[in-house]
């Protein structure tokens, strides 16, 4: 409810009036991909493209504000922060984006087996959604972290656990309102395996809700990772991640606050863009 | 202006409008559901609205009580209202509702708040205009209820709407729209969502009501049973205008337009003859957006020239008829519609 | 109250006891899941092996899972959660001393999150896509897309540092200064969880609005406070108190974080130096505690929506 709600404004948010027609030919779905493929590729050639190492360390240059020579400045061992926040975009992209799949196919498939095969198997389910929706997030990865140790391995693992649920609700949803409609029983009656059937005639209609849902999850979920790295139990150093920088900045916020800052922008910039993807795709599966 | 005959002259004009138009959107995308609508309604007077979906009828009741939904206003035309003989006409009709006139809806299963008891629904606009104190609401509403027939209104008084059927729900809205003892009450096809014998009942009762408290009765409805059933005096809309207006009898008997001709060919009564065939109008209205000039009922009628397709014609009088008609061949076309 | 609703708000609390039962299942399990030897991290490295066995004892761990389980039940019902890492304090204590500062934060984002969403979505719905409803759309869209922690540390950088009107970290001895301590951790997990609110009251508003009974109440001349107070917000409430649980979840999330920026000695940060220093009772023990406050909100949510909806009733 919370998700559809707040769909609903995203996706209100990003459409133009009814007059503005000339809006509507710029789609966001492209902007979005743009945008993200623009980062993607500064985040494998930002080394070659600023000419500095992220991990070198020089103590000469600590703490210096933007210039020509660091576009970013540098932080207080003198590494280029330029280099280090695009470099920290391979993980954090790579890292948010699994923690949305792996819940999204793990809810998919338990949303679907509990709409389509109803009964018990879906009571067990809703049930176990219940159950693992009473833990907070944080204070389950926080747990994990006890078990695991930090790093991402908890990270996902975590995601795994718990964020599938809403997948899964949303798609039992969808799953639930089709199967009354009767192309499903006649595919069942013309003896299709029940694996012919949800592949072909559930599947697809259970999808395209799934990954608008999805966007906004992956959103949630690189928050998340820099939350749980900001709080040193998520990514660990030597690698590099926008959460990690974020905190190792925060002693100098007073004076040198692009450190802290800079990567934040990177994240509110992938946010605006998967979002606009989400909204373009919205648009798409309602025409 | 079109001055309906004598009617608001020799007896008490309650409703007043005058070249109505709602229109919807801005810009390109505008369009005008209703157009140029004139009628009056009298003191006491059962006046009816007839019409398809998409006619504008329900759009022009609700123009007159100043609750157009999102989206839509009025852009031109005049409504006034004169509650009583002798006082001023008041055009700003919104500060009317609940305080000389009422209105029905046509979905009793959702008119009601769900989260306030039966009692309070009935009274909150009497309590609202009326400053009623609790135990003088509670005993209007039970008089209220017991007027409109429900069984045992002390009971009834503190259920939920959920509990009640939805004829019982809709007397509950006739309650309601009783309680601030209004001059005009407007219904908006209030029986069409309810079973065919509940039907029944309530239009007998709306047509007590009306007599026993000599109200106004706008009655907007598709159904010609009603029509035929209630109402004193009618309009007939097509496509956002009054296409027919006159009296139930004289329409009924003899009709001055095309389209009204159609309809009432394509209702069935018990004393149709079985083996003439039900003649349903071919085609359907036009879209507001593609209005040509013309009459828009033009390329359904059966009796059209070229003419009709690009000279409209305002509503008017027709020779030997005391009807008024939109239709620019009515004079000639008498014979053959009836 | 009709019977009819009792009955439900008792069957609602019935139904909540295995859930209750399962949480305690999990949460006990955790601890079995520890790679490693319980005792001998609890003895310490340098304990022989009779004094781990001596360990073993106590806690227990020579039993059988269901005695060693329902030993854990019992001694949460008596409040002990055990002790910390180094053996010098009881949990208990430890979560008592440091729930005043969570509790107050959290008070105060309620309170700011409240005042930021419901008129903002009073205002939104007034026009709905109309410009204001647009740009406060589009804002909402922006605040969630904000990492709380991100945020706690932009209004540090802007406000804190600055005006020195907010301290920048830890706590106040005076209530006076702890409520100014708390103003921007709140702040900044009111901006990240207020948007959620915006949109479902926003959408349930205008759903009401939309609504049969909204116009009959109109076109029967209900107007201002009335209409709204009777009409609007005794329906338009519903939606969002179902959402209660989920925020919940995340303001107790978002604490957790907003403490560590602005180094406040709260639960959040008892949790996270706990999970760093490996101290399991600890976890295990906010764990426990934060998962049923979730439970025990979702249990309230139910029973408010039953008091304003008369229509919920057994089924």
């Amino acid at each position: 409810m919370t998700e559809q709600a707040l769909m609903e404004v995203m996706t209100a948010a990003a459409n133009p009036r009814r007059g503005a027609s000339r809006l509507r030919l710029l789609d966001p779905a492209l902007i979005g991909a743009v945008l993200i493929a623009a980062l993607i590729v500064l985040a494998l050639v930002a080394p070659m493209v600023s000419g500095h190492d992220p991990a070198l360390n020089n103590l000469a240059q600590r703490l210096q504000p933007p210039s020509g020579q660091h576009w970013f400045g540098t932080d207080q061992f003198g590494r280029d922060l330029f280099t280090r926040v695009f470099v920290a975009a391979r993980i954090d992209l790579l890292l948010g984006l699994l923690g949305a799949l792996i819940p999204a196919v793990i809810g998919i498939g338990l949303g679907c087996a509990a709409g389509y095969f109803g009964r018990w198997v879906g009571t067990i389910v809703l049930r176990l959604a219940d159950v693992i929706q009473s833990f907070p997030n944080y204070i389950l990865v926080i747990a994990l972290v006890l078990l695991l140790g930090p790093g991402p391995k908890s990270f996902l693992v975590g995601a795994a656990i718990s964020a599938w649920v809403t997948y899964a609700r949303l798609v039992r949803g969808v799953v639930l309102r089709i199967r009354s409609n009767d192309y499903i029983a006649a595919a069942q009656a013309a003896g299709l395996g029940h694996r012919r059937v949800l592949t072909r005639h559930v599947l697809p209609n259970a999808l395209p809700q799934a990954i608008v849902y999805g966007a906004s999850d992956l959103v949630l979920s690189l928050g998340f990772l820099c939350s749980l790295s900001y709080l040193g139990l998520g990514v660990q150093p030597p690698a590099i991640e926008w959460g990690q920088i974020i905190a190792e900045g925060q002693t100098f916020l007073r004076t040198q606050w692009w450190i802290s800052i800079a990567p934040g922008l990177a994240i509110i910039y992938v946010g605006i863009a998967v979002r606009l993807i989400a909204v373009g795709m919205e648009r798409r599966t309602t025409e | 202006m079109i001055e309906a005959e004598a009617s608001t002259s020799s007896k008490a004009g309650v409703l007043r409008i005058a070249n109505l138009v709602v229109q919807a959107g801005r810009g390109q995308d505008m369009t005008a559901p209703v157009t140029d609508v004139s009628l009056d309604v009298c003191r006491g007077e059962a006046f009816g609205i007839v019409g398809e979906s998409g006619s504008g009828k329900s759009l022009t009741l609700r123009a007159v009580i100043d609750l157009l939904p999102e989206g839509l206003r009025r852009s031109g035309g005049s409504i006034a209202v004169r509650l009583d003989e002798g006082a001023d006409w008041v055009s700003d009709v919104a500060t009317l509702r609940g305080r000389g006139i009422s209105m029905i809806f046509q979905e009793p299963m959702t008119a009601l708040n769900p989260t306030m008891r039966v009692g309070d629904i009935v009274t909150v606009g009497a309590r609202a205009h009326r400053g009623l104190s609790r135990t003088q609401a509670h005993d209007l509403a039970v008089e209220l209820l017991a007027e409109v027939r429900l069984p045992d209104p002390e009971a009834q008084v503190r259920k939920w709407p959920h509990q009640l059927s939805g004829g019982q729900r809709q007397r509950v809205m006739i309650a309601m729209a009783l309680a601030t003892d209004p001059k005009l009450l407007l219904c908006d096809e209030p029986t069409t969502a309810l079973d065919v014998e509940v039907q029944d009942q309530i239009l007998q009762l709306l047509d007590r009501i009306r007599r026993d408290r000599h109200l106004a009765v706008i009655f907007v409805t598709h159904d010609l049973g009603v029509i035929r059933r209630l109402c004193e005096r009618i309009a007939v809309m097509y496509a956002g205008q009054v296409v027919e207006q006159g009296t139930v009898r004289d329409v009924f008997a003899a009709p001055t337009h095309p389209y009204t001709a159609g309809l009432l060919a394509s209702m069935p009564t018990l004393d149709s003859d079985p083996a003439h065939p039900l003649t349903a109008i071919p085609g359907g209205q036009p879209d507001p957006r593609e209005r040509r000039g013309g009459c828009r009922f033009a390329d359904r009628c059966e009796h059209d020239q070229p003419d009709c397709h690009t000279m409209t014609y305002a509503l008017g009088p027709v020779r030997g008829h005391a009807s008024l008609s939109a239709c620019r061949r009515a004079d000639e076309l008498t014979g053959a519609l009836s | 109250m009709t019977s009819h609703r009792f009955a439900f708000i008792g069957k609602r609390i019935v139904q909540t006891i295995p859930l209750l039962l399962v949480v305690l299942v999990a949460v006990f399990s955790m601890l079995k899941l520890v790679p490693g030897d319980p005792a001998r991290q609890v003895a310490g490295p340098r304990a022989s092996e009779a004094q781990i066995a001596v360990v073993r004892e106590q806690l227990g761990l020579n039993e059988s899972l269901p005695a060693q389980f329902f030993g854990y039940l019992s001694r949460i019902v008596h409040g002990d959660l055990g002790m910390t890492a180094n053996g010098a304090l009881h949990v208990s204590d430890v979560i008592r001393q440091n729930a005043p500062v969570t509790a107050l934060v959290l008070s105060i984002t309620i309170v700011f999150t409240a005042l930021i969403a419901i008129p903002l979505a009073m205002l939104a719905s007034h026009r709905p896509n109309g410009v204001i409803d647009r740009g406060l759309q589009v804002m909402a869209t922006f605040g969630v897309g904000i990492p709380t922690f991100w945020m706690g540390i932009v209004l540090l950088a802007v406000v804190a540092l600055p005006t020195g009107a907010f301290p920048t970290g830890g706590w106040g001895d005076t209530f006076a200064e702890q409520l100014r301590a708390s103003t921007l951790p709140a702040l900044a997990l009111s901006i990240s969880v207020a948007p959620i609110l915006f949109a479902s009251l926003r959408s349930s508003i205008i759903e009401v609005k939309r609504s049969d009974y909204y116009t009959a109440a109109r076109a029967a001349g209900v107007e201002g406070s009335r209409l709204i107070r009777k009409f609007v917000l005794r329906n338009a409430a519903v939606p969002p108190i179902a959402l209660l649980a989920a925020l919940t979840t995340i303001l107790l999330s978002g604490v957790v974080v907003v403490e560590a920026t602005f180094g406040l000695p709260g639960l959040g940060q008892t949790l996270v130096e706990g999970a760093k220093k490996r101290d399991f009772n600890v976890v295990q023990g906010l764990t426990l505690l934060f998962t049923v406050c979730v439970v025990g909100v979702n249990l309230l949510g139910d029973v408010l929506i039953a008091i304003v909806d008369p229509r919920v009733e057994l089924s």
